[in-house]
């Protein structure tokens, strides 16, 4: 009675086992040991493919229909799901909860930009090896590398201090956070990098306020573009003392810090009746540029454009929206017509009208002789005047010529009601 | 089939009580367009409208002064009287205060300026009893019932609540996270809402009076750059998005009811509006500023 027992067992486990493995073969009903096989005697290339030192494990065990419908799909290459459906069906674990930062390209499901679904000579069925694969979209990375100061974790590869996928507690997809993962390689307690460091505790601070970590023309790896006190080691003429308890601390907050240099500019600010009012925020100054260095010019956070956008997303994205791309703007250039700072009149302008703005880079006169200007009174409003902004509008519209209406009939009708149908 | 009955009406209790049923019907109508003085000289840029029962002030940013009507029944308005004051320059933010006067945003000083109900200046409004030896700079203001001040210091990152002396009575920090606060507005109970631009968000202190906390999730699919903001008796909140001349209706719990006006050059649509002031009789009114004039538009409930 009891070998009974054991045999039942066995044979239960038995069952259980093959109606696992078999799960794509009893999905199509395939002949045992088909699967695969059956794929292969069509698809011979393949057979190439599988001797790849790499190879994608349902390619090995040859469950080609783990991804592939082999009857019908409406995904491309007979996927049975979405890609990312299918690779998160297995490697769900690889985005943890409420991760700090995550890659676009991982998060979109575009696995298959950075990996062959069948199998590659690389590890982790990579399409390209090391930096080669990143390069391919971080490109200004890449130009770094080539600079003449070079950071030697870059060149051995960017998972030193990356992950691939996502970050759980970091940012930029960092292994650790800025200065703990510096502090891995570079002794900060040694008296060679606090005489550089002139004593102050930056290990309180981040590494990358002031070094670019992916390579530079500048030495030590310092970015392209550095604040005058901080090239001249003169810390202590917006922090406090290297001495003191709370050495990092600035002597004055806000715009207030920047004035002891930039009294000129901030003075100016203040004469304008226009402000742009991020200036008197609380980080003042720096809600735009950084304190210590930056690739950009004028020691700016990020491309001018991509600065804007952070606030003003309303207006990239009417951009977006636009036919036709005004040109500054699609460049990034908003300071070729505004002034980031202040000045007299709305729109924070870099002329003193609309017309003058324009006329920097379009000869109006030279496409229509509608007139504008003080004497051309809007027939909409007594109080308009017509100026470009009359039929235009700057920032872009769905419409040609950034027309405010589909139908230019409609738009000189507004002014030109006789001429209305 | 009594206990099924009685589940249901539970249910539906629930769902009522957590406010996702609108029952706020709120509609903005047109009434008039104000685009001058008395002696017909018109607007420029206006960038700022005080209101109350029966006074409109308006101020003329670009033209250096302020314009005062009185209010009739109905939304229509008389008077217009051109004040220029030398002291004032580029005036944006205005209010009305209990006695009459008027409390007005100096661009190019960053103070505020008191105006006699006459028109006639009576100097700034000194902060006093401020802790902190911080620039206080005023981006804009409200006024409460009792004519205490409510500044948005952008540079202490905080609301500084003022008697009508100007001596501090309370500062409440902006929540954290913030994004930009361009804006803010008190309610007949002495709740602060505050605008922000930026993250497209409305905070309150409706749960705790010291402390900011959000009232609505982002609204950005309502409003796409919100600027100026206002609250009725019952509190309405009315938001004005600047970029796409649009005012978005908000209910008391944060809930989206409806948008009013449009972008264009109509009476009734807006291009790039300043602020919005609402009076006790449901009368909205708005500084138009890219149309160069004041519109006047009715809230029905």
């Amino acid at each position: 009675m009891k070998h009974q027992y054991k045999l039942i067992l066995w044979i239960f486990i038995a069952s259980l086992f093959i109606t696992v493995s078999a799960k794509g073969e009893d999905k199509f009903k395939l002949r045992p040991g088909a699967s695969g096989k059956l794929c292969f005697s069509c698809h011979v290339n393949f057979q190439e493919k599988i001797k790849n030192p790499f190879i994608h494990a349902p390619v090995k065990s040859g469950k080609c229909t783990d991804c592939h419908n082999p009857h019908s799909s409406k995904y491309p290459k007979m996927l049975s799901m979405e890609i990312s459906e299918i690779c998160f069906s297995c490697h769900s674990k690889l985005i943890p909860d409420k991760p700090r930062s995550v890659h676009n390209i991982f998060v979109k499901g575009m696995c298959l930009l950075c990996h062959d679904s069948h199998g590659s000579l690389n590890k982790f069925n990579l399409v390209r090896p090391g930096n080669e694969l990143c390069f391919k979209c971080h490109q200004d990375i890449a130009s770094k590398v080539r600079a003449r100061f070079k950071h030697n974790p870059v060149e051995k590869g960017c998972l030193s201090c990356h992950n691939a996928h996502v970050s759980r507690n970091e940012e930029k997809l960092l292994k650790e956070d800025d200065p703990k993962l510096c502090m891995k390689c570079h002794q900060t307690g040694k008296a060679s990098f606090l005489k550089q460091h002139i004593n102050y505790p930056v290990t309180k601070g981040r590494c990358t306020s002031c070094h670019d970590v992916h390579g530079s023309e500048k030495a030590p790896l310092l970015y392209s573009n550095v604040h005058t006190p901080v090239a001249s080691r003169m810390c202590n003429q917006c922090h406090n003392d290297p001495a003191s308890a709370d050495a990092i601390k600035t002597k004055k907050k806000g715009y207030e810090l920047c004035r002891g240099c930039h009294s000129k500019l901030i003075n100016n600010i203040f004469g304008k009746t226009m402000i742009h009012w991020p200036i008197f925020g609380k980080d003042g100054c720096l809600n735009c540029h950084r304190a210590h260095a930056s690739t950009e010019k004028a020691l700016l956070k990020e491309k001018a454009g991509n600065l804007c956008g952070r606030c003003h997303s309303d207006t990239m994205g009417k951009l977006e929206r636009s036919l036709v791309k005004h040109e500054p703007i699609k460049n990034g250039n908003c300071i070729i017509c505004h002034t980031p700072h202040a000045a007299n009149g709305s729109y924070l302008l870099t002329q003193p009208s609309i017309i003058e703005v324009c006329a920097m880079c379009h000869r109006w006169q030279s496409h229509t002789t509608h007139p504008i200007g003080e004497k051309a009174i809007d027939q909409r409003n007594k109080n308009l005047r017509v100026d470009c902004l009359s039929c235009h509008r700057s920032h872009g519209t769905p419409f040609k010529r950034m027309f405010y209406m589909e139908s230019q009939i409609d738009l000189c009708t507004q002014c030109h009601v006789e001429y209305k149908r | 089939m009594k206990r099924f009955t009685g589940f249901i009406l539970l249910v539906n209790l629930l769902i009522f009580s957590q406010g996702v049923y609108s029952s706020e019907t709120v509609k903005v109508r047109h009434v008039i367009s104000i685009y001058a003085d008395s002696k017909g000289n018109g607007f420029f840029m206006p960038q700022g409208v005080g209101c109350s029962e029966n006074i409109l002030v308006v101020s003329d940013t670009e033209n250096n002064r302020l314009v005062r009507f009185t209010l009739n029944q109905g939304g229509t308005v008389t008077g217009g009287e051109e004040w220029k004051i030398p002291e004032l320059v580029g005036p944006l933010s205005v209010h009305v205060n209990s006695k009459g006067g008027t409390l007005v945003l100096d661009a190019k000083n960053l103070r505020i300026a008191m105006i006699s109900p006459i028109g006639k200046f009576e100097g700034y409004l000194e902060i006093s009893d401020l802790s902190g030896s911080a620039e206080v700079i005023p981006m804009t203001f409200k006024l409460d019932n009792n004519d205490n001040v409510y500044i948005l210091d952008v540079s202490g990152g905080k609301v500084l609540i003022l008697d009508p002396s100007g001596k501090v009575r309370n500062q409440i920090p902006f929540p954290e996270n913030y994004g930009f606060i361009s804006d803010l507005a008190v309610d007949s109970k002495g709740v602060i809402y505050l605008l922000d631009t930026v993250n497209k968000m409305i905070y309150t202190t409706a749960k705790d009076p010291a402390l900011f906390s959000p009232l609505s999730n982002d609204f950005s699919d309502y409003a796409k750059f919100p600027t100026s903001i206002t609250v009725d008796n019952e509190g309405i909140i009315f938001v004005v998005d600047r970029n796409d001349g649009v005012i978005a209706i908000i209910g008391k719990n944060g809930n989206f009811i409806a948008h009013a006006a449009a972008y264009g050059w109509k009476e009734g649509q807006l291009r790039y509006p300043a602020q919005i002031c609402i009076n006790k009789n449901g009368f909205l009114f708005i500084a138009d500023r890219d149309n160069n004039r004041i519109q006047i538009f009715q809230v029905i409930k």
